[in-house]
């Protein structure tokens, strides 16, 4: 289990997104953290296959990111989803489980348990629109599991989470780290601190910092604000 | 023994696994297994059950007017039904584009089918209907229009294919993707222009010729904006 980025560039007319970053991704939690604009929403596009590299390759156990196996074990959350107003909580999942190739039997049983997971069975036949921005993000987390991913790829995923959520979220994450490649963005240190194997931070496209964070080195809340701010 | 029987015996012989076990053990499977390509067939299937009802009633509603004109044949309604052909495509286009408009394009995107193959199984879908919709309806209208059967179909495939092209060039821009009722002004435009100078043009004094060649023209320039729809999927990003 194997996602290796190798020398990749992202480029928008004058303005060079991610600059030839090059890194190996191993079973694990992997913390990307970086400011706003630092690449790190373009560089995750490109791990999911959406976006296209303007130079380089990413590679999964040797498949191409744009490959239909290698969408068949990710998982993804991005920083802004959407939803069809009519679909409730419930009905979302199993849209996602239909496009994600379950049969009818088996989404209701995937649905059913994600829903538990996520604690948000009890608002199951709810319209998403009324749920709250946490719930939203529960579901959210939900969809990108449905496949049981060993790639998994979540850009600020605590965005709009309260404490309590924000600490189960951890835990869960940690649990998936032991089993898949866990890639998460976010600007929040405390996020990541406990819980990442490993922790790559970006500023204008390029990788300043790429390793485990120790006791050594110090506060990575300091460091932060310090290459940061 | 029954197969109940079994069951309950396999049940009663092994546990119910933990999540986690469960987790990894499908993985397993799924590591010795091909990766499971879904037919058109099936892309369709799925796709077929989260087109709104409205799509089809509007389909529907067309067909319905249509037989009207046919069992009473005083009852000259071919440039009513010409009337709605706007409101029929970009309400399709609506409903084919609504991934984009509602924010469900990137997560479409990382599916086994893509963001890509949802819309082009939508469409199919969508375009199938309304095609068999002014078949059917071209043949209820003939009767009683004072026309050639051309010009029957002149009078609702150019209106149709108008506002499809128009909505599609619209909602490739960046203003369309924001703004997705755009799609239902277009038609309320085509809807006034066609009204107010081309119904009376079409059915009065355009050479049958003439109406095929516009009408082929359409279809091809229908083909291209849908081709570019299709490959501006893979670059939306980029």
């Amino acid at each position: 289990m194997e996602l290796v980025a190798d020398r990749l560039t992202k480029q928008y007319d004058n303005k060079i997104a991610v600059d030839r970053l090059s890194f190996t991704l191993k079973p694990g939690v992997t913390g990307l953290l970086g400011a706003n604009g630092a690449g790190k929403t373009t560089l995750m596009r490109m791990i999911t296959g959406i976006l296209s590299p303007t130079s380089g390759e990413i590679t999964y156990d040797g498949k191409e990111v744009k490959s239909e196996e290698y969408r068949n074990i990710l998982g993804f959350l991005p920083q802004d989803f959407g939803y069809y107003p009519e679909f409730t909580g419930k009905e979302f999942l199993m849209y996602f489980c239909a496009l994600k190739g379950l049969s009818k039997k088996d989404a209701k049983v995937r649905t059913s348990e994600l829903l538990k997971m996520v604690v948000l069975e009890d608002v199951a036949n709810k319209k998403v629109r009324k749920y709250s921005g946490g719930m939203k993000q529960r579901l959210g987390i939900a969809q990108a599991l449905i496949n049981r991913p060993e790639v998994l790829i979540l850009d600020e995923p605590t965005a709009g989470l309260d404490p309590k959520e924000r600490v189960r979220f951890r835990n869960l994450i940690e649990e998936l780290g032991k089993e898949s490649i866990v890639l998460l963005s976010t600007h929040i240190v405390s996020d990541i601190e406990n819980i990442a194997d490993r922790l790559i931070m970006m500023r204008s496209g390029r990788i300043i910092w790429d390793g485990k964070w120790t006791e050594e080195n110090g506060s990575l809340e300091e460091f932060y604000l310090k290459e940061f701010e | 023994m029954r197969d109940q029987d079994i069951r309950e015996l396999l049940q009663s012989s092994a546990g119910t696994p933990d999540a986690k076990s469960k987790d990894r053990f499908l993985r397993e499977i799924r590591k010795r297994q091909d990766t499971n390509r879904m037919s058109f067939i099936r892309i369709l299937l799925i796709q077929f059950r989260y087109i709104r009802k409205r799509v089809w009633l509007a389909s529907l509603l067309i067909l319905i007017l249509s037989l009207t004109v046919t069992i009473d044949l005083s009852f000259d309604r071919l440039t009513a039904v010409s009337d709605l052909m706007p409101f029929l495509a970009g309400l399709g286009m609506l409903e084919a584009l609504r991934a984009d408009m509602h924010g469900m394009k990137e997560l479409e995107s990382v599916t086994l089918i893509s963001a890509k193959g949802a819309l082009f199984a939508k469409t199919a879908l969508i375009g199938a209907s309304h095609l068999i919709t002014m078949l059917v309806s071209s043949i209820f209208l003939f009767p009683s229009a004072a026309s050639d059967i051309t010009t029957v179909a002149a009078m609702l495939l150019i209106p149709y294919t108008v506002t499809s092209i128009l909505c599609m060039e619209v909602e490739r821009t960046r203003f369309g993707r924001e703004n997705g009722y755009c799609c239902l002004v277009i038609a309320f435009l085509v809807f006034g222009t066609f009204r107010m100078m081309l119904h009376s043009n079409i059915s009065a004094g355009t050479a049958p010729g003439t109406l095929m060649l516009i009408m082929a023209a359409l279809i091809v320039l229908e083909i291209y904006e849908l081709k570019k729809t299709m490959r501006s999927e893979e670059y939306a990003w980029n």
